[in-house]
């Protein structure tokens, strides 16, 4: 689950990167497209700023050195006409490109030049000379208004602006001030905002193309993410459907143990009742011939229902013996291992000397201590089982059990050869069985280790010596 | 039950020489109590090899074994005992565990099984045949 949140967050990251870079590329457009703007306009006030203090400057100058009439002082004033246009000369640059002075010519339309600054020859305009402007509704607006009126033209070479300062004389204009400057170092900072624009706009589409592709990319991977939580959504399932099924058959085995055990049970409770039932009836046999061949005195019927009724009591001890085999203690108990070691070869013992096995007992620890002694027994049961069933299964000549105590340890040992050494490390492992039959579940050692270690704190070891198979339970008897 | 098959029997059997092997002492006591009815020699071994020894010193009409038993079986003792004697009466009286050597026993030659617990009409019945071939035989030599 969280997991699966840290993934959506990676995802809305994501996609929240890719709408930032998208919204900050067009937002700096935006803004660049106006301050584009902002900075021609600028610029271009900036020009025409300077054009008109310039202009203004010269009309001044003009104007305080050529006394009441332009245009006679100037005809008679040569050395004035050539110091004015030095002065305008002083100007012109590739930015100022003409400056000149021009007034109205006393008939019709025209313009004649009475100062020009031009520093060529050729371009050079004489005194008088009659002059039609291009705009001369403008010169004529600039004439009138006795204010500087300016006009943008192009021509092959650039953009220019025509300025047009009236001279003033008493409030009247007397002649123009003709200024034409170039626009080009406007254009140049114009051109590179349009380049500037131009990479933006690119940078726009770069930053949609981006955008798709994180949009995409993120797509794809959430639907990969979603593919992956699918898989393993599965794979959980999976793996809850097998450890279920595992549980299940693990449930399966143990009571498939537990049938075996009882069948062992009862294969014991036969063996036990077997020799008890044989003798009540050969009792009631004998009993019944004596009867019916007259022979039967009281002292024998007395004598033979004794007996029979011991057997009774003996079958009786045996079913009770075996019902308290089974039950779990809760608490444990002070016990020892010579009583723990009786009490299951009562159970267990004809049922050997039936199969002609032969127990030898060395009994050296008299101990008490305190444990489960059900559970105890069960493991000795198993144990001894253990030897048992290896020992029939081996067809061992003079087969023999030996159980032994000393303080706190008890073995059971068999004769039977040992355990194979690469069974030796799997032993005790759930559902590892050697056995034959199918009685072999592979719990037994399993859940007698498991009792032993795990339920009563102690140790159950194997080895093989020289006869065979040594199974070793050391217990620490605590009381807690 | 047939009282007179029964004394029939009891008669015949009384100068019959049994020897009987069972290891186990309290199965032994209560049979011998209902055999003692019908036999007056009854010669007891506790094990196959007890068995084998006092069939070898001993002139036994007839024989009644337990098959499950320590040292040699029942089995393997009457594999022995028809190596020398080939007649006499072997009779088994053995639990329902060990039904199984049945065939086995049968083949080694026996003339009845009897399980345990006894069932008495079946005791009788395998009882007054085998004492019947015994005393046939008997006559015959």
């Amino acid at each position: 689950m969280r997991e699966k949140i840290k993934n959506l967050r990676f995802i809305y990251i994501f996609y929240f990167s890719a709408v930032l870079v998208l919204v900050g590329t067009l937002t700096i457009y935006t803004l660049f497209g106006e301050t584009k703007n902002y900075i021609e306009e600028v610029t271009q006030k900036i020009y025409i700023q300077d054009t008109q203090d310039l202009a203004y400057n010269f009309a001044e100058m003009i104007a305080n050195e050529t006394g009441k009439n332009i245009y006679i002082n100037l005809k008679e004033d040569e050395n004035l006409r050539e110091k004015l246009e030095k002065n305008l000369q002083l100007f012109i640059s590739k930015r100022y490109r003409y400056i000149y002075v021009v007034d109205k010519a006393p008939k019709g339309q025209n313009y004649r030049f009475l100062l020009d600054g031009s520093k060529k020859v050729e371009e050079k305009s004489d005194f008088g000379e009659f002059y039609e402007p291009l705009h001369v509704t403008k010169f004529q607006e600039a004439y009138k208004s006795a204010h500087p009126v300016y006009f943008t033209q192009e021509n092959a070479h650039g953009v220019w602006i025509t300025f047009l300062q009236p001279i003033l004389k008493d409030g009247k204009t007397d002649a123009l001030l003709v200024v034409d400057f170039s626009m080009q170092g406007h254009k140049l900072i114009d051109n590179s905002l349009s380049e500037l624009d131009g990479v933006l706009k690119i940078s726009i589409y770069v930053g949609i193309f981006i955008f798709i592709i994180i949009v995409f990319f993120s797509y794809i991977d959430h639907k990969r993410v979603k593919v992956l939580e699918s898989f393993k959504d599965k794979l959980e399932m999976r793996v809850r459907q097998e450890v279920e099924k595992n549980r299940q058959k693990e449930q399966q085995l143990i009571e498939q143990s537990r049938l075996a055990q009882m069948g062992e049970m009862i294969s014991m409770i036969a063996h036990q009742w077997r020799q008890p039932l044989s003798a009540i009836s050969s009792a009631s046999a004998s009993i019944s011939l004596k009867a019916m061949l007259g022979k039967l005195d009281n002292e024998t019927a007395l004598e033979i229902s004794t007996a029979i009724s011991d057997y009774a009591q003996h079958l009786s001890t045996t079913i009770d013996d075996f019902r308290n085999f089974f039950k779990s203690n809760k608490e444990k108990q002070e016990i020892t291992y010579t009583e723990l070691i009786e009490n299951v070869l009562g159970i267990i013992e004809v049922s050997i000397e039936n199969k002609n096995i032969k127990l030898v007992k060395h009994l050296h620890s008299n101990k008490s201590f305190y444990s489960y002694p059900n559970e105890l027994k069960q493991v000795l049961l198993n144990l001894i089982k253990n030897a048992e069933d290896i020992l029939l299964e081996k067809k061992v000549e003079n087969p023999t059990i030996t159980i032994e105590t000393d303080e706190n340890i008890l073995r059971v040992r068999d004769n039977a050869g040992g355990i194979p050494p690469d069974s030796m490390h799997k032993i005790f492992d759930p559902y590892f069985s050697t056995k034959l039959d199918k009685n072999g579940t592979g719990l037994g050692l399993y859940m007698s280790k498991t009792i032993i270690e795990e339920h009563c704190h102690g140790k159950l070891l194997v080895k093989n010596d020289e006869e065979g198979a040594v199974f070793t339970i050391v217990l620490d008897g605590k009381k807690d | 039950m047939d009282i007179e098959k029964i004394e029939k029997l009891t008669q015949d059997s009384q100068s019959l020489k049994l020897l009987y092997v069972e290891d186990n002492q309290q199965a032994r006591e209560s049979t011998l109590s209902a055999l003692d009815i019908f036999f007056q020699d009854i010669t007891i071994a506790v094990d196959g090899e007890d068995g084998l020894n006092a069939f070898r010193k001993g002139n036994f009409d007839i024989i009644i074994t337990d098959i499950n038993m320590p040292k040699m079986n029942g089995i393997d003792m009457v594999y022995k005992i028809r190596e020398v004697d080939e007649d006499v009466t072997i009779i088994v009286l053995s639990a329902y565990d060990d039904k199984m050597y049945c065939d086995e026993i049968t083949r080694a030659g026996i003339s009845g099984y009897i399980l345990k617990p006894i069932d008495l009409n079946k005791f009788i019945d395998i009882m007054v045949e085998a004492v019947d071939r015994i005393l046939q035989k008997k006559k015959k030599a």
